[in-house]
């Protein structure tokens, strides 16, 4: 995101609190640029279910609903998904997250179950949970990042603790730490 | 497909409905190619076809003697059938391809099981089904885990027993990364076909897994009411007002693993209580150890000697007399020794 600027308005009122209140100029600068940096912005547009099925179709090689039902790559590739309605926009969603990508507006999500601005529950990304480097990360690097979130979600930390963040970091681990 | 067998597979038949001429065109055709060995034009044995009967010259054209003739034809008639001649070969190829696909799936697929609502099939089946090997399958499930979206344990591998097991999933993910960077294109092709001929064949195989399974709990069902609801061996019968605490099994006399054609039969399904179900598996070494008619003898004989399921399992004795013995089946450190077996 691009650096915001203080407006003149803000920079007066600054002024006037660093006088009035005895707060420095420059620690209430900083706090007006830290808030200008990290409030909501405007959510990007959905896609719209069109847009959410062109994806997929281009993906599985076919174009349209009768030929991706039909597609043994879509056959295969879902085997076990629960049944897929495909009337409904949130079964595309849901294709989409799976086999396209990230869906406009989650790419850095926030909320009880995102790590790393990734809701853990909704996408399986392991490395951008454990801010590793796919391609470079060590096995060590692996296991101290399990380490640190495990820490963190385990059952028995009263403060952060949470059983099924738990397990879904255990399974990212055992993932991303098995052998071929 | 050259890699799978002779590249010699297209018919004369077909090779004349793909030019658009009849059978008869084609010989004339083929005649004049015949007729004068010194000009540029040359159909040779072994290479652009073979004979399947020399008598009657009946051929057989390689994709090279299928373009020979397309090119001969396009020289001497007005409408191009180059492009014509070149979708049938493609799509040709991509039958052959596909039926190879198919047999080697069906030939593969003996792994195939079903686990949390997904299709496993082992290491060694998949290896099998892309016609690659065991190294070069461990690269791509590396680049797989390197990757944004590694494969996710559980969902598409898993370990079984200690044996690596892939699910559709993870199957289709390896021959799409296996399609796009093997060096060979004949074997990128191959890795692309199971994507599309692999799906359905495995359909097929679980369509008939399934059916089988049907005809199993439909047998179930018949030797539960044939038995009245009766464990055969405690003699208990299970009403309205106990169904609660005595749960019934439907067991294979002869295991439905090992004696697979017996497995739908109801004179194979004996009705027992759960408890006396596992326990006898428990004595037996294992649910997933051979058992017979006389291994359930042996039980009742050693366990529950008053019980009246002997005469009832004598009769099955003589309807499955032909079955061999197990050859494949673990020590049970449960069952009495042989110099301790009641006579």
């Amino acid at each position: 995101m691009a650096k915001r600027s203080i407006s003149p308005a803000i920079l007066d009122r600054i002024q006037q609190l660093s006088s009035s209140e005895g707060i420095d100029a420059r620690t209430l600068e900083t706090f007006a640029l830290f808030v200008l940096n990290n409030q909501r912005t405007k959510k990007p547009k959905a896609l719209s279910m069109q847009a959410l099925k062109d994806a997929v179709f281009a993906h599985f090689e076919v174009k349209n609903t009768t030929a991706l039902r039909k597609s043994g790559a879509f056959k295969m590739a879902t085997d076990g998904m629960d049944t897929l309605n495909l009337r409904l926009k949130t079964s595309w969603e849901q294709l989409h997250r799976q086999f396209v990508g990230t869906l406009p507006g989650e790419a850095s999500q926030v909320g009880d179950d995102c790590i790393n601005g990734i809701d853990i529950f909704e996408y399986f990304k392991p490395w951008t949970v454990f801010g590793l480097d796919a391609k470079t990360a060590s096995d060590e690097e692996i296991k101290q990042a399990y380490r640190q979130l495990s820490k963190k979600y385990h059952p028995d930390n009263k403060e952060s603790g949470s059983a099924r963040i738990f397990d879904r970091i255990n399974l990212m681990y055992r993932s991303i730490a098995a052998e071929a | 497909m050259a890699r799978r067998g002779s590249k010699f597979t297209i018919k004369e038949k077909d090779l004349a409905t793909a030019l658009e001429i009849s059978v008869e065109k084609l010989d004339e055709v083929i005649a004049f190619f015949d007729a004068d060995p010194d000009d540029e034009w040359e159909l040779k044995e072994h290479d652009h076809f073979v004979y399947s009967n020399k008598t009657w010259g009946n051929r057989i054209f390689s994709a090279q003697g299928a373009f020979a003739i397309a090119k001969y034809l396009d020289t001497h008639q007005k409408k191009s059938l180059w492009d014509k001649i070149r979708e049938f070969v493609t799509h040709h190829r991509e039958k052959i391809r596909n039926a190879f696909v198919k047999t080697t799936v069906l030939e593969n697929s003996s792994s195939l099981m079903l686990r949390n609502d997904r299709h496993f099939l082992s290491k060694k089946d998949t290896v099998a089904i892309l016609s690659t090997s065991y190294a070069r399958l461990n690269r791509s499930f590396e680049v797989l885990r390197r990757s944004e979206q590694p494969l996710q344990i559980g969902v598409d591998f898993d370990d079984i027993d200690g044996v690596r097991y892939y699910s559709l999933n993870g199957f289709y993910r390896l021959s799409q990364d296996l399609a796009k960077t093997l060096k060979s294109k004949d074997r990128r092709e191959w890795c692309k076909a199971v994507d599309v001929a692999g799906k359905s064949t495995f359909q097929a195989i679980i369509d008939a897994q399934a059916s089988r399974q049907r005809r199993i709990d439909r047998a179930k069902k018949d030797a539960r009411k044939r038995d009245k609801d009766t464990c055969q061996v405690s003699s208990i019968k299970q009403t309205r007002h106990n169904r609660t605490q005595l749960r019934l099994a439907g067991h294979h006399i002869f295991s439905s693993h090992h004696y697979p054609h017996l497995a739908a039969t109801v004179d194979n399904i004996i009705t027992l209580e759960e408890s006396i179900h596992s326990e006898f598996h428990s004595w037996n070494g294992g649910s997933t150890n051979a058992c017979t008619v006389d291994d359930l003898i042996q039980f009742i004989c050693e366990r529950y000697p008053d019980s009246s399921a002997l005469l009832r399992l004598s009769e099955v004795k003589g309807i499955f007399a032909y079955e061999k013995a197990p050859s494949d089946r673990r020590v049970s450190e449960q069952r009495l020794p042989p110099d301790q077996q009641a006579a």
